[in-house]
């Protein structure tokens, strides 16, 4: 009962420093799901950003449930999708019914100036810790270079080239970049 | 009225069910049902209310649909909409973790796996290049970017204190400093 407790509070402070749209909840949940309580490793969050982009739904929903079911089942998921909307929806209901002049308000809007710059810092920092436990399978506290993966360095370069080029929908590029894998790591084996 | 609270849920329901990649996604869908189809709320209205949803902390797909929810239904116009916008992902996504760590243990699929990784990296980096293009290129986000990368990676200091403290600077700079938002309308 208490681990559901603490996973409803960490997805409850997740929920409510997102700030910005989904992807904001990267750095939260690499510091607070994959650091401190290691309850998923940081290659099987980046898994479930991957099906999380190819599901339908709000993506903070989706990686709710995806954590939240690992941690404890069903109920898990529950306590973790339950406090990831809380805030949304407590936050919102206190503006609809008292603040509907709340986004004019110059603190309000002076706070939110400076935590921009901070918020994108951060997911700039979140997928360079991703690029460098996948690429050069390493962290930064403990930084080698013998791990360097080629491949997947190759992969990111291909899938930037094409995402870039074509701009196609993200769905079509983890489907590119699933063959990419099948190709650069699935194949070899075979010969 | 009930009859409506039980259409706004199904209406939520469709949406959450029909939407690939969150909030700004669902922005157009909410648009084509709630404004323009059943004309519950006008278009002032939910940009008025899109804006707010953006500017205020949690997710933003549930920030719109509690608002809009509470506009057309009150509290329980709220709090249907957001069951409904949240069920589907909860069930979908239910299903298939039952069967992932299955599914990723296959042989094939852990490489094509290893490929899907490269792609998320570079969706991830286009999401900070499109919001590094939405804040303004000032010497003020310059330095906060830069001193919060830096803190965030080589020190333990909590994600959650560098926002409180890039919300504290933002109030000095803009509201004392460069008196921004002077001769706006303020509450």
């Amino acid at each position: 009962m208490s681990e559901l407790l603490t996973l409803f509070f960490v997805y409850f402070e997740i929920g409510l420093f997102t700030i910005g749209g989904g992807y904001a909840m990267i750095p939260l949940i690499q510091q607070e799901i994959v650091n401190h309580y290691h309850w998923i490793t940081l290659q099987e969050f980046t898994d479930f950003i991957a099906i999380a982009e190819s599901t339908p739904g709000p993506f903070a929903v989706n990686t709710a449930t995806f954590v939240g079911m690992r941690v404890g089942g069903l109920l898990g998921a529950f306590f973790a999708v339950l406090g990831c909307i809380l805030p949304s929806f407590i936050i919102i209901l206190i503006i609809a019914k008292w603040l509907k002049n709340f986004q004019d308000n110059k603190f309000v809007k002076g706070a939110l100036y400076g935590m921009m710059p901070v918020v994108i810092a951060l997911i700039l920092n979140a997928v360079f810790i991703l690029f460098l436990n996948n690429v050069m399978n390493t962290t930064l506290s403990d930084f080698s270079l013998a791990g360097f993966d080629w491949k997947a360095l190759v992969c990111c370069g291909i899938a930037a080239f094409i995402y870039y080029k074509f701009k196609i929908h993200p769905i079509l590029l983890i489907v590119i970049c699933a063959g990419l894998g099948l190709i650069f790591y699935g194949l070899p084996t075979l010969f | 009225m009930k009859n409506k609270l039980l259409d706004l849920f199904w209406t939520y329901l469709k949406i959450g069910a029909f939407t690939f990649g969150g909030g700004y996604a669902m922005i157009s869908l909410v648009q084509a049902e709630i404004v323009d189809r059943k004309k519950w709320i006008d278009q002032t209205q939910f940009l008025n209310m899109i804006a707010i949803s953006q500017a205020t902390p949690g997710v933003i797909a549930i920030n719109t649909a509690t608002f809009v929810g509470y506009e057309i239904g009150g509290f329980w116009g709220s709090l249907l909409a957001t069951l409904g916008v949240t069920i589907p992902s909860f069930v979908v996504i239910a299903i298939i973790s039952t069967f992932l760590t299955y599914f990723l243990s296959l042989e094939w699929i852990a490489y094509a796996f290893n490929g899907i990784r490269a792609g998320i990296i570079v969706l991830i980096f286009d999401a900070v290049i499109k919001m590094r293009r939405s804040v303004s290129p000032n010497a003020f986000n310059f330095i906060v970017g830069a001193a919060a990368f830096l803190l965030a990676t080589f020190t333990d200091i909590s994600v959650v204190i560098l926002i409180l403290i890039g919300g504290v600077l933002g109030i000095i700079w803009q509201v004392y400093i460069v008196k921004a938002y002077e001769g706006e309308k303020n509450e």
